[in-house]
């Protein structure tokens, strides 16, 4: 799998844990394995952006003299890469 | 506050433009059991929630259906890219083009625009509940309904996923409905208001 697609997977994740904390506040297992998963998604992060440069969901993307936020493409657009 | 991020929350990457499919998932967005609906409905209810499970449990599905909104509203851009006059003429798709050409505007796969009155928030914890664990239904027949109807790969992927995520946030609205009758007198669950007559707790 893509690095990306990893990264990806683990948003994912936490978003579901997060859920489930939201009515499980006290669930020690569960707080647990969402501290691995943030842990995890942040060691994937620093790897990519070791190799790629900025990570394309941090907000404040610039390469040299360029903003690069703006750059394409945007979610919606149809692209084959991740 | 929300923050955007520049991603999907599962990818959605149509190779075939199909404007009829577009008709029947734009349903999905502006329709009764769509996900503009749902993140109006949670992030709107949220305000009178008495219990702090509840109140973050709302934030965070009505957050995650702005997401699931976007998933939609990519596969029908996706679906009508590129498309030519030939390829719109004749189809169930021109009296949409007539109107919004391929822009994504908010409406039912019956062509009814949004309507405020596909959601409820009623200020009470356990109308409001109900209200959820039924729209989540509700959105998951109207995803097994488009499921029926789209045999592209390309188009079930993500149609799935979002079906799944109805089943998830079933689950966890029950358990805020359970968590919150635990916290009530029990000979008043269904004749109080307890976001609003206080006594009723136990």
């Amino acid at each position: 799998m893509a690095m990306k697609e990893r990264i990806y997977a683990y948003d994912f994740a936490i978003v579901e844990m997060n859920l489930y904390l939201d009515t499980h506040p006290e669930d020690k297992d569960a707080l647990c394995l969402f501290h691995q998963y943030q842990e995890k998604r942040e060691q994937l992060i620093e790897a990519y952006e070791a190799q790629f440069g900025p990570y394309i969901s941090n907000v404040n993307d610039v390469q040299g003299d360029k903003f690069t936020w703006i750059c394409d493409p945007w979610p919606w657009e149809y692209s084959k890469e991740v | 506050m929300w923050q955007y991020e520049k991603k999907l929350q599962y990818p959605v990457k149509i190779a075939n433009p199909n404007p009829k499919l577009a008709q029947l998932i734009i349903t999905q967005y502006g329709g009764p059991d769509g996900e503009l609906g749902a993140s109006l409905r949670y992030l709107s209810q949220r305000y009178s929630m008495p219990y702090a499970e509840v109140k973050g449990l709302l934030t965070d599905i009505g957050t995650e259906e702005l997401a699931h909104l976007e998933m939609i509203c990519a596969m029908v851009h996706q679906l009508t890219r590129n498309l030519s006059e030939e390829e719109i003429k004749g189809t169930p798709f021109a009296n949409y083009f007539v109107d919004h050409t391929t822009g994504v505007y908010p409406v039912a796969a019956s062509s009814v625009p949004w309507r405020a009155e596909y959601i409820a928030s009623k200020g009470d914890i356990i109308t409001d509940l109900h209200e959820d664990l039924a729209a989540e239904q509700k959105a998951r027949t109207t995803y097994d309904n488009l499921i029926r109807m789209v045999d592209d790969p390309d188009v079930l992927d993500p149609l799935r996923f979002l079906r799944q995520r109805e089943l998830n946030h079933y689950q966890r609205f029950g358990e805020a409905l359970r968590l919150t009758s635990d916290r009530l007198n029990e000979k008043n669950f269904y004749s109080f208001n307890p976001s609003f007559d206080k006594h009723c707790n136990k």
